[in-house]
């Protein structure tokens, strides 16, 4: 009976406070939701930045008009990394309670696959920064990316394999959604050129310390080249380790290192590591050669003081110039509307022109070949073109 | 002779990483020992040590080995702090609140040492001697990185300190008798109080002594102690738990097992390796030191 | 009027029939206005985790076994039911062989640890939880989607589709009521009494004849099948289930909760549960608190372990307890002052 009272007690409670929870809402304005790696200082601060900056921009120069902008984020974490279960939370309040018109996912592939089907049946435009092509194959309407599919990222990478004669490739993979997707990928592509995989090894999850057996493995299957693909920010560890393990070759990356982990592996180490992206991230601003990239990342600098880590710069900035000309096209803030008019969208990005009018959702479809060279070298990071007709190339083993 | 070199190239890390673990699996078969608890906030406490270790690294412009004394002293006096201001008022009711207390305080740790230090993996710089990474070995004509020389010989170091201070000093006494029965100890005059603190103190300073060898080989992160710290008790255990020396082997067989399996067969790496410590636990339920794992009657 | 609310027994069956007919229009009057969907999924979560953290709280407070692989039995429900009902198997038949999975697992387990003491146990529990992560991580044939994880289908009972909130909510909550009734039944039996004496004192549960192993196994497996009804339910609420749910992070979560509300009680661990999810809500949404979520659950979770040493029941209970020392006292002191 106790209990029973005390459930009464609490039921109570929780009908005053969803009552007093729903109060007033109904204004006219834009709801941009969030939900990341709240505490995390990498790819998931550069996001919430971005998002702030272009905020505080549009209801500064009143952008669209009368509509004000709001911004709602919650963390998805649980025990430090992002959780499946904690988005499917945190996009639920955000359309229900929030009642968001516009969703920006973390950057992680399979919270993107775990949270579409709701926000896509919400009818919530949702905007994914992830790699991976599976959330693109399930034909959900109102979600979007604005960064690079792994599908076509990979096969520019097996042809500049094959035309250096890299014909032996070890492999060595993370078990994410993406990197899984990113392995498949490429296997299936090395097998229509005609590579073959010496070494197919899978590294332990980020913050593991038992990749030295994966390693000498890698090296001892004696491959012209190597190709690593892990999540961002925890593989910086194995190219290091490969370099000191003796291996001299070439190493094709999935994802990119951040810049901390190509000043501190080394540059003699970095040198010769290749990375297949639309676009990659500099330590100084001067540094980047593309007018365009240029220009965002001095507006990212001048705001916070820092340069942002990764290339996760781009693909943010690619997301909310996606929202800005979405929302002035349809001149509404409606999801329905926004989704309407994206399919005729066609503008400067990042890298290149953002081509929506292939309808498929997406609007990048190549990548560039870089290669890291460290700190100390002049310029950052070069185009692979240019660094092999430098010296820098032939301190790198092409083939066995 | 191939063979022999693929033996070296794995053996020489495995080694490392296996006194990492070993560091790690001391403090907990002390704190076992001596309060019957286990910590599970050891992983945490390893990340922050390795995180304040490279800034100092980074801050103050010196060495590996400096910054790693500089960072024992401090991790020690945070672990004697945690056991006087917190767990010590948990301890005193039962151990599944020390096992709850500690899961909490790792969250607590590892959100605080993410929040200050970002997440990003920094990568220590390699020990250089002579001018070269390596030592090479002309007999089998393979090279091993100092690194791992270096920290594989100052975990034996520590080990072998940690036993003179144990054996040969008053209070390394004091510290064993608590231990063996803190109610007759305390009889005798001895603080258990006092014993009880160094206890965690010297569990967080080896772990974080661990954490710092390991960051020019495996990078540091805030995330990067979590294994570490879980690996040690699961050594500690293989070792016989309670058993400051079976916990040393029990980290070197761990972290050996972990790194052939990677080579044998990744996919299962961790499955394996845990696996065959419960394979352990159930066959050899003493440990290889002889302690009792199994309730009696 | 007031007559009638002053009978104890009127006044209990008169909150009884509010509380239950409250419990009963709950979804309705959530689903009315559109941000009480949100609260709506939340106490659907408090379902099946209460459910988890009484089958949890059979082993770790009424048998004294810790446990801290709970996702894995959790994650066998789970995948197991989603996994049958994929083949084609009707789900209630495909729930009673996902049950027998895990109570098989549970055995497997159940037998060797009732011999470990506790810090054993623990230690082999957690690596029996990333062994299992592990093989979901990297299945024998795919089975599992491995790290792409796998769309879970509205859950079919006898042809009745129950895929909103509203109607899960109804399923969700008659299962967990059934949930604790079975473990009433279950400490109040002969089994489960013998259970908690083995707990008290294995020597002198020994000595009355009670076969301490055997109640600890019985004990095991029983939770083990709750734990794993409740990955049953949790895979279709959550309609998608990915190996990164089941980490070692959910069986602490377990643990906590069973703790909070306080061990080895029939409620403590759905208060743990309310109390986690309130906490989680309420710094979810206040500004700015997003970024200290994770610190701030463990700062409660920490100050509870200290301050409150047996959870939240405990302290109501102390608090009772200290009520009625304080009126026998003022009544014997009472007594005293008439006497002289």
């Amino acid at each position: 009976m106790r209990i029973i009272k005390k459930l009464f007690v609490l039921l109570l409670l929780a009908f005053v406070s969803v009552l007093v929870a729903c109060g007033s809402k109904g204004e006219e304005s834009l709801k941009i939701g969030y939900f990341g790696n709240l505490p995390e200082a990498g790819d998931c601060l550069v996001q919430r930045n971005t998002i702030k900056l272009f905020v505080e921009k549009w209801n500064k120069e009143k952008t669209f008009g009368d509509v004000t902008v709001e911004y709602y984020e919650y963390d998805n974490t649980n025990n430090g990394a992002q959780d499946t279960e904690m988005s499917i939370k945190a996009a639920q309040k955000l359309i229900n309670q929030d009642q968001v018109d516009i969703i920006i996912s973390a950057q992680l592939s399979n919270i993107i696959q775990a949270t579409g089907q709701l926000i896509n049946d919400a009818e919530v435009i949702d905007i994914g920064l992830g790699l991976s092509a599976t959330w693109m194959q399930q034909g959900w309407d109102y979600v979007y990316r604005t960064a690079l599919n792994n599908d076509y990222q990979v096969p520019g990478m097996t042809a500049k394999m094959k035309e250096l004669n890299q014909n032996d490739v070890a492999l060595l993979y993370q078990n994410t959604d993406n990197c899984l997707t990113f392995r498949d990928t490429f296997k299936a592509e090395a097998a229509k050129s005609g590579l073959n995989i010496v070494a197919d090894e899978m590294l332990p999850a980020e913050g593991g310390t038992g990749i030295t057996g994966q390693v000498t493995k890698a090296i001892n299957s004696n491959p012209d080249c190597i190709f690593i693909t892990a999540m961002g920010g925890s593989f910086g560890t194995v190219v290091k380790q490969l370099r000191q393990s003796g291996y001299k070759g070439m190493i094709y990356l999935g994802q990119p290192l951040t810049t901390t982990e190509v000043d501190s592996i080394g540059s003699e180490e970095v040198n010769g590591v290749a990375m297949f992206s639309p676009y990659i991230a500099y330590n100084r601003v001067e540094d980047c050669k593309n007018e365009f990239c240029k220009n965002v990342l001095q507006a990212y600098f001048d705001k916070y003081g820092t340069c942002p880590q990764t290339d996760m710069i781009y693909k943010i900035w690619d997301a909310m110039l996606l929202i800005e000309n979405a929302v002035k096209t349809a001149k509404s803030t409606d999801a329905k509307e926004i989704q309407a008019v994206i399919k005729t969208l066609k503008f400067q990005g990042c890298a290149g022109t953002m081509d929506f009018t292939r309808g498929s959702n997406e609007c990048y479809f190549g990548a560039q070949a870089w290669v890291y060279t460290g700190q100390g070298v002049a310029g950052g990071p070069t185009l692979l073109e240019d660094w092999l007709k430098t010296d820098l190339s032939s301190k790198v083993k092409m083939t066995k | 002779m191939d063979f022999l070199k693929l033996v070296l190239q794995l053996l020489i890390p495995g080694l490392c990483l296996g006194c990492v673990y070993g560091l790690n699996g001391i403090g907990s078969a002390l704190l076992y020992k001596g309060s019957h608890t286990i910590n599970n906030a050891q992983g945490a406490i390893v990340g922050l040590g390795a995180l304040i270790g490279y800034s100092i690294q980074q801050g103050l412009k010196i060495g590996l080995i400096a910054s790693t004394a500089i960072v024992v002293v401090i991790t020690f006096f945070i672990g004697v702090f945690l056991q006087v201001f917190i767990i010590s008022r948990v301890e005193r009711r039962s151990s599944m609140y020390v096992v709850i207390a500690t899961l909490a305080l790792s969250l607590i740790i590892s959100s605080i040492s993410m929040l200050t230090f970002g997440s990003w993996t920094f990568e220590s710089a390699t020990i250089i001697i002579h001018g070269s990474k390596y030592l090479h070995i002309n007999f089998v004509n393979v090279d091993i990185l100092w690194s791992n020389i270096i920290a594989i010989i100052i975990s034996f170091i520590a080990m072998i300190s940690i036993h003179l201070f144990l054996n040969r000093t008053s209070f390394g006494m004091a510290m064993r008798s608590a231990a063996m029965d803190s109610f007759a100890a305390e009889s005798c005059g001895v603080s258990v109080v006092k014993t009880r603190a160094v206890t965690w103190g010297i569990m967080a300073a080896l772990g974080a002594l661990g954490g710092c060898l390991m960051g020019p080989l495996f990078g540091i992160s805030a995330g990067i102690g979590i294994a570490m710290g879980n690996k040690g008790n699961t050594g500690a255990v293989l070792g016989g738990y309670g058993n400051m020396y079976g916990a040393i082997i029990g980290g070197l067989i761990i972290g050996m097992v972990e790194t052939i399996f990677g080579y044998i067969y990744s996919p299962y790496q961790s499955a394996f390796t845990y696996a065959l410590f419960l394979v352990f636990l159930l066959l050899l339920p003493k440990g290889i030191m002889n302690e009792k794992a199994i309730e009696e009657g | 009027m007031k007559k009638i609310f002053k009978n104890k027994k009127i006044r209990n069956i008169i909150i009884m029939v509010v509380t239950i007919a409250l419990l009963m229009v709950t979804p309705v009057i959530f689903t009315s206005f559109r941000s009480g969907n949100y609260y709506l999924n939340v106490i659907n979560y408090v379902f099946v985790y209460a459910i988890a953290a009484t089958g949890l709280n059979i082993m770790t407070g009424y048998s004294g076994q810790i446990n801290l692989g709970g996702a894995a039995y959790f994650s066998v429900g789970a995948y197991g039911t989603v996994i049958l009902c994929n083949l084609g198997i009707p789900t209630i038949f495909a729930v009673l062989l996902a049950m027998l999975i895990v109570a098989f697992f549970g055995f497997l387990t159940a037998v060797p640890a009732a011999k470990l003491k506790y810090h054993f146990l623990a230690l082999a529990t957690m690596a029996v939880g990333e062994i299992v992560n592990n093989i979901l991580i990297v299945s024998p044939g795919g089975i599992t989607n491995d790290t792409h994880g796998m769309f879970v289908k509205a859950l079919d009972l006898f042809g009745l589709k129950l895929s909103k909130d509203s109607q899960l909510y109804y399923f969700l909550l008659i299962s967990m009521v059934l949930c604790l009734l079975f473990t009433f039944a279950f400490i109040k039996s002969h089994t489960g009494r013998a259970c908690i004496a083995a707990r008290d004192s294995v020597d002198a549960a020994g000595a009355f004849g009670v076969d301490v192993k055997k109640y600890k196994i019985i004990a095991t497996v029983v939770s083990c099948i709750m734990i794993g009804f409740a990955g049953f339910l949790f895979a279709y609420l959550n309609r998608y289930i990915s190996p990164d749910t089941f980490a070692a992070g959910k069986s602490t979560m377990f643990m906590s909760m069973t703790m909070l509300g306080g061990s080895g009680t029939l409620f403590g661990p759905l208060l743990g549960t309310i109390l986690i999810t309130i906490i989680m809500e309420v710094l979810r949404g206040l500004p700015g608190a997003g970024l200290y979520l994770q610190l701030s659950y463990g700062l409660v979770l920490l100050a509870v372990m200290m301050f409150m040493p047996f959870g939240v029941s405990g302290l109501i209970s102390n608090i009772k307890t200290k009520r009625i020392i304080k009126k026998k006292r003022m009544e014997e002191m009472e007594k005293n002052n008439v006497g002289s």
